[in-house]
């Protein structure tokens, strides 16, 4: 018995070995080099760098843009993704069943998952353009300095087309999980008498939670991670309302600022 | 030899200068914070070859420049980097609808002033700007007017972050033209939403009569530019009582340099001698059809767009540039921002001062930060 077992933790410890020395020359490895340096003060364009500790925490935290950038990505996360998710949830019921409509809903609602975040991106600025956009064309002229200009509507704007890019993705996921309800369960609920919000409450909703969770995982993912959409749509304007910490993060290494300044950005 | 371009050189270089393995000469492009690699020590100092003679010439190398742009490159009376062609900034108008609606180019503020009324009363926006990148508006109002209202001396002020000089009067002054501008309606509504483009897009469909930019705005819209639309370069209107020079004009350079660790430092000033030959200068301008930092070396055929720029280089006693961009690229971000909310009406004159003022302070305080000069011609 002492044998094999001493033989199969042998086999298990073999196979683990190329993945793990994967992960630690890929990930262990990057990442203590990257809190390494940030401890440095390295411009990124010479071979100097010069230690500095902390200081440079304590510099990114002066800045206004690290404030909103941080701001924007949890507002994004504790109010745009519930709200998104809600939405997909309340779409994913009404395009249950079978009927033409239905089967149209679900082909409509996922639209804008195939095509590519850039283009979604750029049709919305196009919507938005003060002078030739869609939304003007219907009367919806907005602010005075522009919905994508104007400090107190931009991150509004910016979310609606957040949430009009992720919806489909999510009413797709709620849509799968409903359809994997077996038939038998609702019966059985038909014939107890729950109907309405009472069976949605006691019964549909306990047996989405695998389904939800796997949303609620890739909707923080998704939050945290906003970029394209704020590269191609705003790259942060006006005055950072629209920033993101992943934005923020690329700005600061492609404008030529301190690059380990960034680095504590992406610890 | 091996000559490597790419739009994105960047990304090559600046791995390169991490190693310590740098080209023997590069123009790394606007997104290579340039001043940052010469503080580090990672450029070579050029002020001995800029006394050897020119390429085929006796003149001394240095002196078939502009001075004015040479300068650029300097620090504390040290060559380190090198200009090689240069755009000009300033405002661009439509010539043919100019003359059909009987409209004149503003040359005071005053004027501006009765033209927005004209433009507007016409049913089209005044001036329309790229509010997506303030960056535009810091270089053709804030900044000139700066200088049109207290001189040279009140630009240099800010740009080498003197307590108070954001503060100081020139400084309200310009601001408030530019909320007067904004509060009058003379700016397009929307205008701060803008991308370069879409702004650019509008000037060149008519629906706004001016716009800042540079003079690479005729090729950057030229594939969408509608079938025989004409533009041409002027000065962004000047204050007739202010102290500065009504002929300044804005320059932007962004720069070559050769790296402290090359490995052929002779021949890489020897080929950029080459290249900036009166000759090669000359070619490059008629074919790239942009101004080269040589001496002599502006073709009198330009086309209108780049020729109505031409002359007023030509014209201009005082030429400047905004160097505090490239010294301190996060201070500009940050007055960008500030510029978005003077242009959003969020700030009067006075706070937008006051609010530059304090990051100018930080920035001050900012030890990290190395400082440098500005000095005014």
């Amino acid at each position: 018995m002492a044998g094999q077992d001493i033989r199969k933790t042998g086999f298990v410890l073999t196979c683990l070995v190329p993945g793990l020395t994967l992960y630690l020359w890929l990930v262990v490895v990057p990442f203590i080099k990257t809190l390494e340096l940030s401890g440095y003060r390295f411009s990124g364009v010479s071979t100097k760098r010069t230690w500095v500790g902390f200081e440079n925490f304590a510099e990114l935290g002066n800045r206004e843009e690290f404030w909103w950038a941080v701001r924007n990505s949890f507002t994004i996360l504790l109010v745009v993704a519930p709200i998104l998710l809600l939405m997909a949830m309340g779409l994913a019921h009404l395009a249950q069943g079978d009927s033409k409509g239905a089967k149209l809903m679900r082909t409509i609602y996922l639209f804008p998952n195939l095509i590519s975040l850039v283009a979604a991106a750029l049709i919305w600025r196009a919507a938005y353009n003060p002078s030739v956009g869609l939304l003007r064309g219907i009367g919806l002229t907005g602010p005075e300095n522009g919905w994508l200009g104007d400090v107190g509507t931009a991150f509004g704007a910016f979310a609606v087309a957040f949430v009009w890019v992720s919806l489909g993705f999510y009413t797709m996921l709620y849509c799968a999980g409903l359809a994997g309800i077996p038939g038998e369960v609702h019966e059985a609920c038909e014939l107890e008498g729950a109907k309405g919000w009472r069976k949605y409450w006691l019964v549909t909703r306990p047996l989405m939670w695998p389904v939800r969770r796997v949303a609620s995982v890739h909707v923080t993912i998704a939050s945290l991670g906003v970029f394209a959409l704020v590269n191609v749509m705003t790259e942060g304007a006006p005055s950072n309302r629209t920033e993101t910490m992943l934005h923020s993060l690329y700005r600061m290494m492609t404008m030529g600022v301190n690059l380990a300044r960034q680095r504590r950005w992406g610890l | 030899m091996v000559v490597i371009g790419d739009p994105r050189i960047d990304q090559q270089v600046i791995p390169r200068m991490q190693k310590g393995s740098p080209p023997d000469l590069t123009y790394p492009g606007w997104r290579f914070d340039s001043w940052k690699a010469v503080q580090d020590g990672a450029v070579e100092e050029l002020s001995a070859a800029l006394k050897e003679p020119a390429y085929g010439s006796k003149t001394p190398w240095g002196e078939t420049f502009n001075p004015s742009l040479l300068k650029l490159g300097q620090s504390e009376g040290k060559q380190y980097l090198m200009p090689y062609f240069f755009s000009l900034f300033g405002w661009y108008y439509d010539p043919d609808l100019f003359e059909e609606k009987g409209w004149k180019v503003p040359k005071t503020y005053a004027e501006l002033l009765v033209l927005c009324q004209q433009i507007k009363a016409s049913g089209m926006a005044p001036i329309t700007y790229q509010g997506q990148y303030p960056d535009y508006m810091i270089a053709g109002m804030l900044q000139p007017w700066i200088l049109s209202s207290g001189g040279m001396e009140a630009l240099a002020a800010c740009q080498n972050l003197e307590p108070g000089a954001w503060q100081s009067e020139p400084v309200i002054r310009a601001a408030k033209m530019v909320r007067e501008l904004r509060d009058m309606g003379y700016f397009q509504s929307g205008a701060t939403a803008m991308s370069h483009t879409e702004a650019q897009a509008e000037f060149i469909n008519r629906r706004a009569a001016m716009i800042p930019c540079g003079t690479w705005l005729y090729s950057e819209m030229e594939s969408s530019m509608p079938e025989g639309r004409r533009m041409k370069f002027m000065l962004p209107p000047v204050l007739p009582d202010g102290k500065g020079d009504p002929t300044a004009l804005m320059v932007k350079v962004e720069p070559w340099f050769v790296p402290s660790a090359a490995k052929n430092k002779k021949t890489a000033i020897d080929y950029f001698k080459f290249l900036t030959s009166q000759e090669k200068a000359t070619q490059f301008v008629k074919e790239k059809g942009t101004f080269m930092a040589v001496k002599g070396s502006t073709p009198t055929d330009l086309p209108e767009h780049l020729a109505s720029a031409g002359e007023l280089y030509d014209a201009s006693s005082q030429l400047w540039a905004a160097q505090w961009r490239e010294w301190y690229p996060d201070f500009y971000k940050i007055v960008g921002d500030i510029v978005t909310e003077l242009l959003n009406g969020e700030l009067t004159p006075e706070e937008f001062g006051a609010k530059v003022e304090a990051e100018a302070e930080k920035l001050r305080a900012n030890k990290n930060v190395a400082k440098y000069e500005y000095s005014a011609d």
